[in-house]
């Protein structure tokens, strides 16, 4: 296929250019915003005609973005091509619409018109494939790996019929993006609480608790009961143990430790009452002069001597009334004597009492001054026996809290057993509630968690859906891979090693898709390639998909400011290499004068256009 | 003698708890049993059997109490009462233990057990749940006594967790009638002698349809039985399908217009068809609409599948069609589906038009 006229209307910022194009390479050069770009779209607008995009495409489509800037009633050209001996003119004018075009065929020197379908444009050249294959950009700004992604699109798009491009990296990356989305959405957790949960209930199922007894009431009552006697019991005992404390603390007061003194001294002081009171009643009055019985006593001695000695007398002198008057005076005197001594004793007896008296209020009443009568040896009296009584109390209160001992002790232990029960069935309440409570708490979470596992599962099926997605887009493209794979890598790996005057032996499509380089029999893998490299891989590859689609035809070549970044060296073995190698016809854009320069020193031949 | 079979009247439960209609589904379920109370005053029923279920959850004491007072306010019927998986009874739990009301025959052993009604020469047989689950069908040996009287079986469950019976074989056993409750859904037999009453307040929005329960009469030893409608509200399936010409406005009034102001109908939104692959589809303003408790989106985009699978075999859009198109009888049918539009969708949003790239 040859490009032999391209004469522009207008088209863009074109106008009025009429331009011929011989076999070999064309340098079209100009300085930017000359058209350059617009003469390369405007070439496939011709060859192909455009189509007016509807709805969001229509403000960046071809058509619009290259409406003449003036005058826009004059949008169109006619373009001259060959193939197969015939030579094809078509005339497109884009500002009617529809589009117009005339398309006229003249071969063997004979002129027809002929329609759209009928031009002999080359197997499956398509628009798309005219940009992403004959067309080759300004590609490469550092993003190298990129370009390896948009190369492998190619080679799957390449297969396809259809205009759109594809790029299956991408779409595998949006697929994977998606997965995340889904993913992220997924609680995975809620599955392992629910299991968690069932487990609960089944063991809440088989769990028991002891049910309540029958008359618990009755119990509770029994308890109650037994409470209020040990607490009467104990409080009696308490009463007991408070009434010992404060008698023997007024014990203690009195400072009356000795019960057995005290016996006696009480027992004392009943003996010198009974004493006190005898005297009282029997000497007392009879006692008006002590005095007078002491002397009378002493006076009968002498009487008593006297009665003695007439007995005496009167004996020997066998004077027997004498010695009876003598005996009568005598026993007379004795009489007396008796009498009087008794009373004596009386009298001695009465002292020693009041004498002891004396001693047992010293010592119980230290402070008062003793008289020693009868009165104060009753009030000392009652005072000893009150005191006894003390003693005898502790004695009555001990014993009770012996006797009450025994059952308070059955009664707290009564108690104790009613309270245990209590608690145990108290417990089981609790345990009860505890269970209702669980069971209530494991069904509503249960019921909670139910919406998120159906969320779960419906999430779990978009994964799958995705993942299915992804590896089938993946075994596609591999397929596309494998059938194409094999003759195109051969062909690239030729033009490349070509290209790089032998320094890379080839390239490869590794395991996991990548484009790779070959050098000293090891793969490379394109972040490892210089940005020039990669240019020149990606190079080789466009070529060689070029060769495979039209293996008996050589196709023009647009370049369009395609080799910004190849350095001098690789410009120029890849212009030597175009010039050497390739037949069909190769136009290159450029704003610079690197290409001619180059070409003419290389001894490259060229056709210059100047915009 | 007039009675009615009701079952599953899940008190305590909360249908659609996190939705605006949500305390008004919770009030009619609380509601359901002092109307139906009320209803039994009213009209003389003799015999309220409740198959199961009563209680949404294992009761406590306080509910059992509220019960109480609902069922002693019965002023001629008497109510028999199984527990259900739902109330399932733990020997010892408040359920188990409660002394219900003197007209409450509550059948709390986990073996058969039957109440006679000599009044109305009839026996009711039952058996309540002692777990949440009962794998085993216990109905094989309850045969129906052989005697002049009429005899109901009350059983909760019917399907694979909850006693699995069949209800042909249940009903070779030879019963009058047979009580059964679980499902929500209402059925019946064909000879009218097993029903299944439903729940009378729908409590999920899967639980479409009319909900209610059975009422019948036993006359000259002869069951009768007719279906009443209790609930007031319904929930219900809409299913609209779309097309490319589907715009979102148009589906939004279409919506607006079928959709029950007063809260009495709350539906599940299935969209289904092909719909305009550009188009935005916004499913949560649709939630928004009003009684709209879920939008299933079962809708494929309008792909040209067709065109494409007539491609050329080697293109990728021909091959992804080929790859994942469903046979007839694929049991992953939906999935391949699915993966299908996702492939498709996510090769589509990568296309750049001819010449786009360079005009960029």
């Amino acid at each position: 296929m040859k490009i032999r006229r391209c004469s522009i209307y207008q088209f863009g910022k074109l106008k009025e250019k009429d331009l011929t194009f011989r076999d070999g390479i064309t340098l079209i050069q100009g300085p930017n915003e000359s058209g350059k770009t617009t003469l390369h779209t405007a070439v496939a607008a011709l060859l192909f005609g455009v189509e007016r995009s509807r709805g969001r495409a229509a403000a960046r489509d071809t058509y619009k973005a290259n409406l003449p800037w003036t005058e826009p009633e004059i949008y169109g050209g006619a373009l001259d091509w060959e193939r197969d001996g015939r030579r094809i003119h078509v005339v497109r004018d884009l500002a009617k619409t529809p589009p117009k075009s005339y398309i006229s065929e003249t071969k063997d020197g004979s002129t027809r018109d002929i329609k759209e379908s009928e031009q002999p444009l080359p197997d499956s050249l398509t628009p798309y494939l005219f940009y992403n294959t004959l067309s080759f950009k300004q590609t490469g700004s550092g993003l190298e790996s990129g370009m390896a992604d948009e190369l492998r699109s190619h080679i799957i798009n390449l297969q396809g019929s259809g205009n759109e491009s594809m790029n299956v990296a991408a779409a595998l990356a949006e697929l994977k993006a998606r997965r995340r989305e889904v993913q992220k959405n997924l609680r995975e957790e809620a599955g392992q609480e629910a299991a968690a949960l069932e487990r609960d209930l089944r063991e809440l199922e088989r769990a028991g608790f002891s049910t309540l007894p029958d008359g618990w009431s009755d119990a509770k009552i029994a308890l109650e009961k037994q409470d209020e006697i040990a607490r009467g019991l104990t409080a009696e005992r308490d009463r007991h143990i408070r009434e010992i404390s404060r008698r023997k603390k007024i014990l203690n007061e009195l400072q009356i430790e000795d019960r057995q003194e005290l016996e006696e001294d009480c027992e004392k002081a009943d003996v010198l009452v009974k004493q006190l009171e005898v005297f009282e009643e029997s000497y007392a009055p009879k006692m008006a002069a002590p005095g007078l019985v002491k002397a009378l006593s002493y006076l009968m001695l002498p009487v008593m001597l006297l009665g003695f000695w007439l007995i005496l007398n009167g004996l020997q002198l066998r004077h027997y009334f004498g010695a009876a008057a003598g005996g009568v005076i005598l026993f007379l005197s004795m009489l007396v004597s008796a009498r009087y001594s008794r009373r004596q004793d009386a009298l001695d007896a009465q002292k020693h009492n009041t004498e002891l008296l004396t001693r047992l209020l010293a010592k119980y009443v230290p402070e008062h001054e003793a008289r020693g009568d009868l009165a104060e040896a009753r009030e000392l009296k009652d005072y000893l026996e009150r005191i006894r009584q003390l003693f005898t109390d502790i004695d009555e209160q001990e014993e009770n809290i012996r006797t009450g001992t025994e059952p308070l002790v059955e009664a707290l232990a009564k108690r104790e057993h009613l309270t245990r029960r209590m608690e145990s069935e108290l417990s089981a309440r609790v345990r009860r509630e505890q269970w209702e409570t669980r069971v209530r708490t494991a069904l509503d979470r249960r019921e909670q968690l139910e919406p998120v596992l159906r969320e779960n599962e419906r999430l779990k099926e978009e994964l799958a859906a995705l993942d299915l997605a992804r590896t089938t887009l993946t075994q596609l493209s591999t397929g596309v891979y494998s059938d194409f794979g094999a003759p195109l890598t051969e062909e690239a790996s030729k033009i490349f090693s070509e290209i790089t005057g032998g320094r890379y032996e080839g390239v490869r499509i590794s395991d996991k898709l990548e484009i790779c380089a070959v050098q000293d029999h090891k793969l490379v893998a394109p972040a490892a390639l210089s940005g020039g490299t990669m240019q020149q891989l990606y190079f080789a590859f466009r070529l060689a998909i070029i060769r495979l689609l039209w293996p008996d035809e050589p196709m023009p070549l647009f370049f369009d400011d395609a080799f910004v970044y190849y350095d001098k060296e690789r410009l120029e073995a890849l212009l030597k290499w175009l010039h050497e190698n390739y037949k069909g016809q190769v136009f290159l854009f450029t704003c610079q004068n690197r290409e001619g320069e180059l070409m003419e020193a290389a001894g490259i031949p060229f056709e210059r256009i100047d915009l | 003698m007039r009675f009615i079979h009701t079952a599953d009247l899940h008190l305590g439960a909360a249908p659609d708890k996190d939705k605006p209609w949500g305390p008004a589904r919770a009030d009619a379920v609380r509601q359901s049993l002092p109307r139906l109370v009320e209803l039994c005053n009213q009209e003389s029923v003799d015999l309220l059997l409740i198959a199961g279920d009563l209680f949404h959850r294992p009761p406590t004491e306080a509910e059992l109490k509220e019960t109480d007072y609902l069922f002693s306010q019965l002023t001629l019927t008497k109510v028999v009462l199984i527990a259900g998986n739902h109330d399932f009874l733990r020997p010892g739990c408040a359920m188990a233990e409660h002394v219900f009301p003197e007209n409450v025959f509550f059948i709390s052993s986990p073996d058969p057990e039957t109440v006679r009604f000599p009044q109305w020469n009839l026996e009711v047989t039952g058996f309540s749940y002692y777990s949440e689950q009962l794998r085993q069908d216990l109905t094989k040996d309850l045969v129906c006594p052989k005697d002049d009287k009429r005899h109901i079986l009350m059983l909760h469950g019917g399907d694979a967790e909850h006693l699995p019976f069949k209800l042909g074989a249940l009903q070779e056993l030879g019963w009058d009638y047979i009580a059964l409750g679980h499902i929500h859904k209402p059925s019946i037999s064909a000879d009218g002698r097993a029903a299944m009453p439903g729940s009378p307040e729908p409590l999920d929005k899967t639980e479409t349809g009319p909900h209610g329960f059975y009422e019948g009469s036993l006359t000259n030893g002869a069951f009768s039985l007719s279906w009443r409608n209790f609930s007031n509200f319904e929930y219900t399936d809409l299913k609209i399908n779309l097309t490319p010409d589907t715009r979102f406005a148009a589906l939004e009034s279409l919506l607006k217009k079928r959709l029950k102001p007063d809260g009495s109908e709350v539906c599940r939104l299935f969209l289904s068809g092909r719909r305009d692959p550009d188009a935005d589809f916004d499913r949560d303003a649709l939630s928004r609409l009003g009684f709209v408790s879920e939008v299933i989106d079962e809708s494929q985009p309008d792909f040209p599948w067709e065109d494409w699978a007539a491609r050329p075999a080697h293109d990728i859009l021909a091959r992804l069609t080929a790859a994942l198109t469903p046979s007839e009888d694929d049991p992953e049918a939906a999935l391949k589906q699915k993966a299908l539009v996702y492939a498709a969708e996510a090769l589509l949003s990568t296309v750049k038009r001819p010449g786009e790239e360079v005009l960029r």
